[in-house]
């Protein structure tokens, strides 16, 4: 027994501890982001006020590879820009319009959301790690839309009630970089005598998708998607939880049109490779979005854009997929801009 | 249902509570074997008719064996059918549909890949070897078949061990089924370092580890630099990882009044081949021991060769058993190759070297064997590995292959160091309690403040 209550002793003097050294506040969710971040956002702010864009392209960089805007403004004799990041997923989207293009003093008529698969509906998709940084970039102090959503709401009770009243517990990640980061940046910076930053900057550089095995790559991610995906192609069942309506809600009371753009995965260059539950989630994100009057194009079934269109994964390549799919997108497009003019 | 999640604990804390306020030994049973079904068909409850069938079919045959003692043979040839049949089916089907394929269509024949997948049900592996020990027993008459099917089916599927081992035999497990448990507080103490030492290894070091060994093992053409740092990444994240299992899985039967044997005994200070795999997953080592390499011959068959293919047979089923694909058999064959080296060499078996350099001499060698080893195991594929080794020594453009191997090499350094502390306090200080509770309490808040639930499944699962 007397081991045990050991045990239980030293247990409590270090919990008290952790409370002591963590005081528990009432942010739960504090959103930090990172100084290039915030340039990046600051520059898309300017160029808003600036450019004074009819059309605002809205995606990652799925859409900046994809689309070239000076191009498809000239084709389409409309003033365009982008606002994007790396890595983005609907939770910086639907800041990225709440807080950029909403709030800012001129308004576009229109915004493109360049979406894949069943992203506009999956809001914990690229929230946490690194992407924690660009989500703080776009986010404010208070975000309780995207706390609720992307955060609190993706807990089982006990992880919530860890994170509720154990600081140390809601401290983990930020004790967890601080330990990489002295890795990086004290321990193995200082044996090659290195400036900081530069480890991460080595790690970036190496494991770039281009460097990756691409059957790899592709096998883990059909598995990662495929893992729990029959819960995330419920269309119904993942709506009210997801930013979409409160993306569509917002375009509708800025007076914002707004048009949404799948893009064609280099997968359903074969086809019959889109999973049957993703073709039946698709039926129904296009019902829903016709009954709230905004558009849908996809590009999925597109036969003009071919293997040799594609650079790293999904990304269209620079040279040769891009113009292509900047030219297919402004025809496209040409109808429904001259429709915004009447 | 896996051991990082908190459904785990929340199931474990129900069955702990029950059983105990349980007296009886049957109902004990009942409700152990209940929980294990639940445990195993948690996500897929499709599984549990596989662990069923191989269950009731070990049952009847080890039965009619003792009832028609003229066809013992037949039964243990059905019993064996079935359960590597159903093994067979669900783990290398996959394996043998592609490989065949390949092989048509290098001979002319053009066919198309086969459309139907199977998907391996996870602790296939474990529960049919240990079955199959149970049928071997008692044909070989060295333990009578049981009557009892709930004793025999909890036998086959007792939760804490059921899908990553050890791969514990009848004669030992089922005894301790058999017999009526009482609270033992001894018992009940012994768990918990077991436990947060697992959950400490798991948690803290194999899943933050794992993190650099996928990035650079997905990488189309890493440096023969960081495919060292790679590989000895995953060196500590398979120990780390498998070891954690195993400690959870015996800290949970502990507290269940059960005890399983242990699967490792530090395993990166052997000496020898043949000392290694005394140390690595003594359960699968010691079943294939007795059930493939001594009925095979072992080391006393006549000549050279024999005990060359006896190797290659016994260790390249091993690998296979790991997982349907080259690698794991190229792993199996060349730990082979390496005992029959030592062997030739005169310093196979229990060969202990005579002084402590030479010892210190034989455990670098061995390690660097063990690490090349673990490079073939973990590799995509071989053409792959062929292609790091074949590249030379170069250190990469611009130096960050250099930068990020130095950085996967002090991240295991790093995460080792929790290690060393448990091997310290266990080896150096077993008698200092009150220091033993400080540490295990600071493992605790440590583990407490990592847990996530979305962490990475154990790499055993997968075999």
């Amino acid at each position: 027994m007397s081991s045990i209550v050991r045990i239980a002793c030293a247990l409590l003097v270090i919990a008290l501890a952790n409370f002591i050294c963590w005081s528990p506040n009432d942010v739960l969710v504090e959103h930090k982001p990172q100084y290039e971040d915030t340039v990046r956002i600051r520059r898309f702010e300017r160029n808003l006020q600036v450019i004074r864009p009819k059309i605002v392209f809205l995606g990652n960089s799925i859409m900046d590879e994809g689309v070239d805007e000076k191009e498809f403004s000239k084709l389409t004799a409309t003033q365009t820009i982008k606002v994007w990041s790396g890595g983005g997923a609907s939770a910086w989207w639907y800041l990225a319009l709440k807080n950029v293009i909403v709030e800012a003093n001129y308004k576009p008529q229109m915004v493109m959301l360049f979406f894949r698969d069943h992203f506009l509906t999956d809001p914990a998709y690229r929230v946490t790690g690194k992407y924690k940084q660009i989500i703080g970039a776009v986010a404010k102090k208070d975000e309780p839309v995207l706390d609720r959503l992307a955060y609190l709401g993706q807990m089982d009770a006990v992880t919530y009630f860890m994170f509720r009243y154990s600081p140390l517990y809601r401290q983990s990640d930020n004790i967890k970089n601080q330990l990489e980061t002295t890795v990086k940046d004290k321990v193995v910076s200082g044996l090659c005598g290195l400036e900081e930053g530069m480890a991460d900057q080595a790690i970036e550089r190496l494991f770039e998708e281009k460097n990756l095995n691409k059957e790899l790559l592709t096998i883990r991610q059909l598995a990662a998607e495929s893992t729990g995906s029959s819960k995330l192609y419920n269309f119904q069942q993942e709506l009210d939880n997801s930013f979409l309506p409160y993306i569509i809600d917002m375009a509708k009371e800025n007076n914002i049109q707004l048009v949404f753009v799948r893009m064609k995965r280099r997968r359903d260059v074969k086809p019959g490779a889109q999973p049957k539950a993703l073709q039946e989630y698709i039926k129904n994100l296009e019902d829903y979005l016709a009954e709230n009057q905004v558009a849908l194009i996809d590009f999925t079934d597109d036969t003009r854009i071919k293997i040799e269109h594609y650079g790293s994964g999904d990304h269209l390549s620079r040279s040769g997929g891009r113009q292509l799919f900047t030219k297919i997108l402004a025809k496209k497009m040409l109808p429904i801009i001259q429709n915004l003019d009447r | 249902m896996v051991f990082t999640s908190f459904d785990y604990l929340f199931f474990f804390a129900i069955v702990f509570t029950a059983y105990w306020l349980i007296q009886k030994k049957s109902l004990q049973n009942l409700l152990l074997l209940a929980a294990s079904y639940i445990f195993y068909g948690y996500v897929h409850p499709w599984f549990c008719i596989l662990i069923t069938t191989s269950t009731v079919v070990n049952y009847l045959c080890a039965l009619l064996m003792n009832r028609f003692d003229s066809k013992r043979k037949i039964f243990l040839v059905i019993s064996l059918v079935c359960s590597l049949g159903i093994l067979g089916f669900f783990k290398y089907f996959n394996f043998f549909a592609d490989n065949i394929l390949i092989l048509l269509n290098t001979a002319g024949l053009k066919l198309h890949p086969m459309t139907l997948r199977i998907f391996l049900p996870v602790g296939i592996s474990f529960y049919t070897f240990q079955t199959l020990s149970y049928t071997i027993d008692v044909y070989r008459g060295k333990i009578p078949p049981r009557k009892n099917l709930v004793d025999f089916a909890l036998f086959v599927a007792f939760f804490p061990q059921l899908v990553a081992g050890p791969i514990e035999r009848a004669s030992r497990l089922l005894p301790q089924v058999e017999k009526p448990r009482r609270w033992d507080w001894e018992m009940f103490l012994s768990a918990w370092p077991l436990l947060i030492k697992g959950y400490l290894k798991k948690i803290v070091i194999a899943d933050n580890v794992a993190i650099y060994v996928d990035k650079i093992f997905m990488l189309e053409q890493p440096t023969f630099l960081l495919l060292t740092a790679g590989t000895l990444a995953f060196a500590l994240q398979i120990y780390t990882d498998f070891s954690a299992y195993t400690d959870i899985a015996r800290a949970s039967a502990k507290l269940l009044g059960f005890n399983l044997m242990e699967n490792f005994k530090s395993p990166y200070l052997a000496i020898s081949p043949s000392d290694f795999w005394r140390r690595w997953h003594i359960s699968l080592s010691s079943w294939i021991n007795d059930y493939l390499y001594i009925p095979l011959g072992g080391s006393r068959v006549n000549t050279r060769w024999k005990f060359a293919l006896v190797l290659l047979t016994s260790l390249g089923l091993s690998g296979l058993w790991h997982g349907a694909a080259w690698n794991f058999i190229a792993w199996g064959i060349y730990h082979a190759v390496l005992i029959f080296a030592y062997h030739s060499l005169g310093i196979g078996g229990r060969w202990t070297p005579g002084s402590r350099m030479k010892t210190l001499l034989a455990w670098v060698v061995m390690l660097c064997f063990t690490m090349v080893g673990w490079a073939i195991f973990r590799s995509s594929s071989l053409g792959w590995l062929i292609g790091v080794f074949t590249q030379g020594f170069s250190i990469g453009a611009g130096g960050d292959s250099l930068v990020v191997s130095l950085v996967v090499l002090v991240s295991v350094a790093f995460y080792s160091l929790p290690l060393f502390a448990l091997m310290f306090l266990d080896r150096v200080i077993p008698n200092r309690k009150f220091v033993h509770a400080i540490v295990y309490s600071f493992a605790v808040i440590i583990i407490m403040t990592l847990f996530r639930e979305s962490q990475q499944d154990f790499i055993y699962f997968q075999f």
